[in-house]
């Protein structure tokens, strides 16, 4: 599939909904490196006004993504693998994001990503990585002038849409499946399939809501371990999950997401250690 | 259907290998699952009389680096990641990684592991990621499976084996782990194998959070990147705790091979909690 890099809209409404701001600070010689942050507005906080696990992964998703695809030029990249540790649930805002890759060989780009919580004297929020898949797109990679840079459009809206209202989500209808995702055009990415940011939110609702379902109260998602497995091209996109165990530190969460108007195709699975906030 | 007894090769694992020590033997099937097994000898055993963190990490990497082999074929593999989710310290005779593969694509294989503890007790998760390389000569020529096959690496004599960091040459320090790079150790690419890397990081991340807590700790969580391999020696595994909570303590770790200007070999993150607790009702 010819993935619509020539189009500057295309694959952009996630990054626009979060208000990312990222530039690229490759020094000479060096790995590529990948800065910003996003204002953490109410649109990327739950209904309690924590950030969302999930709005974290998605942002480290963009930012390692572009890392790693400067990278690899002249191919480009795919994310498979994210994995995302969380360190703290109190978060003022802005978050600051670094993405360096640390690792580029024939097939497989690994980057590092940290997350930090600049209005609380740059706290760590959270620490992870993406491994990517190297390809020749059709067509080209994206020709993105260096240094990159991705800047917002406009400030932060004032009265943005809430996730779950901006990712489409649903609870428990219909069911199987614990948390909905309708696959409409602004959740795509530019290969016209569900954005790795996207599938990130719905993994930490799903898991978050499988927690709740299986104990009361609160809860976020600490740890995820992501796989990208197949596209999503139809939707909906339903998310599952199964506690596997508690532990003292929290309850890991076994999620897959299927594509509902595909044959239920296996898009993701995860493993999501949920904790209390 | 029957199972066939079969050998990986006349060199590997060496008479006196990790593999061996575990007591390993494991089953691949032509529908493309395995399932593993290590019987728990007091050599296994961690501080708390908990089955070893290293030890349940070699177990996951021997098994699903098998069967990606068999997955990838005609293509060669290089592993890319491992994580572990134990659900608290596993206290077990016996425990099996039942193993299956999740996706085989054009670039990558993903298998996924659940353990079980004595037949059938859950105790943990598994998720292995492979990059697909062509393959080269020197790789081994991966069989079609037409029935189960069957290898067991039993230990090469009847010396008690010593308990596996002993075994492995673990130095242990302030929030570090290092061992050198020895037959006991190697894979078939004569490098670190990667669940004796998991074992550096697990003992690292045990050893910080130990540092913190004032209590013996175990390794729970482990998620690895693995960038290069650790060929030469010492590896070094250094723990840098990013999250310090009464009971548990969650660390990044950073793999370096000393004896290869100190290359990056591995990133990783771990959790360690403090032993002896109850989960949470």
């Amino acid at each position: 599939m010819r993935p619509a890099f020539d189009d500057p809209d295309a694959g952009r409404a996630l990054a626009r909904h979060v208000g990312i701001d990222l530039h690229e600070i490759t020094e000479a010689g060096g790995p590529i490196r990948i800065s910003g942050h996003c204002p953490a507005h109410a649109g990327t906080r739950d209904p309690h006004g924590v950030v969302h696990s999930g709005v974290i992964t998605a942002v480290a998703d963009i930012a390692a993504g572009i890392a790693s695809g400067l990278a690899s030029l002249p191919r480009w990249i795919v994310s498979t693998d994210l994995l995302i540790a969380r360190l703290r649930t109190a978060i003022i805002g802005p978050i600051g994001i670094d993405a360096e890759v640390l690792r580029v060989g024939r097939t497989v780009a690994v980057t590092r990503i940290r997350a930090i919580d600049e209005g609380a004297g740059d706290a760590p929020v959270a620490v992870g990585s993406l491994t990517a898949s190297l390809l020749t797109p059709e067509g080209g990679p994206p020709d993105h002038a260096r240094p990159f840079r991705l800047a917002p459009i406009g400030p932060p809206p004032e009265a943005p849409p809430s996730i779950r209202e901006f990712f489409r989500l649903t609870h428990d209808d219909p069911a199987p499946g614990l948390v909905r995702l309708d696959l409409e055009d602004h959740l795509r990415n530019p290969w016209g399939i569900l954005h790795g940011g996207a599938t990130a939110v719905l993994v930490a609702e799903t898991a978050e809501h499988a927690a709740r379902r299986h104990r009361e109260g609160r809860w976020y998602a600490g740890d995820t371990v992501l796989h990208f497995l197949s596209p999503a091209r139809v939707g909906p996109v339903v998310g599952h999950a199964q506690v596997l165990g508690e532990r003292v530190d929290g309850t890991v969460v076994g999620v897959n997401l299927r594509d509902a108007g595909a044959e239920d195709r296996l898009v993701a699975e995860a493993v999501v250690t949920v904790r209390r906030p | 259907m029957a199972e066939t007894d079969a050998t990986i090769g006349d060199t590997y694992p060496p008479p006196h290998h990790v593999l061996r020590a575990l007591g390993y033997s494991v089953v691949h099937r032509p529908d493309l699952t395995s399932t593993a097994r290590l019987s728990v000898g007091p050599h296994l055993l961690g501080g708390s009389g908990e089955v070893a963190t290293g030890a349940l990490a070699t177990l996951v990497d021997a098994t699903g680096g098998g069967l990606a082999a068999l997955a990838a074929r005609p293509d060669w593999i290089a592993t890319s990641g491992l994580t572990l989710h134990l659900y608290g310290p596993v206290r077990a005779e016996h425990v099996a990684a039942q193993a299956r593969v999740v996706r085989r694509g054009r670039t990558t294989v993903v298998l996924a592991v659940d353990l079980l503890a004595d037949a059938d007790r859950p105790v943990g998760t598994a998720t292995m990621t492979f990059a697909l390389l062509p393959r080269r000569d020197a790789n081994p020529v991966m069989p079609v499976l037409d029935r189960p096959v069957h290898h067991g690496f039993a230990p090469f004599d009847d010396t008690p084996p010593p308990d596996l960091d002993t075994a492995i040459g673990v130095e242990v320090g302030p929030d570090s782990a290092r061992a050198p790079v020895h037959p006991f150790v190697i894979n078939t690419l004569g490098a670190m194998q990667g669940g004796v890397v998991a074992t550096l990081i697990a003992r690292a991340a045990t050893e910080a959070a130990t540092r913190r807590l004032g209590d013996p700790t175990v390794c729970v969580d482990l998620a690895i990147d693995y960038l290069a391999l650790g060929k030469h020696g010492p590896v070094r595994a250094e723990a840098h705790p990013v999250r310090t909570e009464p009971e548990w303590v969650q660390s990044e770790v950073a793999v370096h091979d000393e004896g290869a200007d100190g290359r990056r070999t591995a990133v990783a993150r771990a959790v360690a909690v403090r032993t002896g607790r109850e989960p949470r009702r």
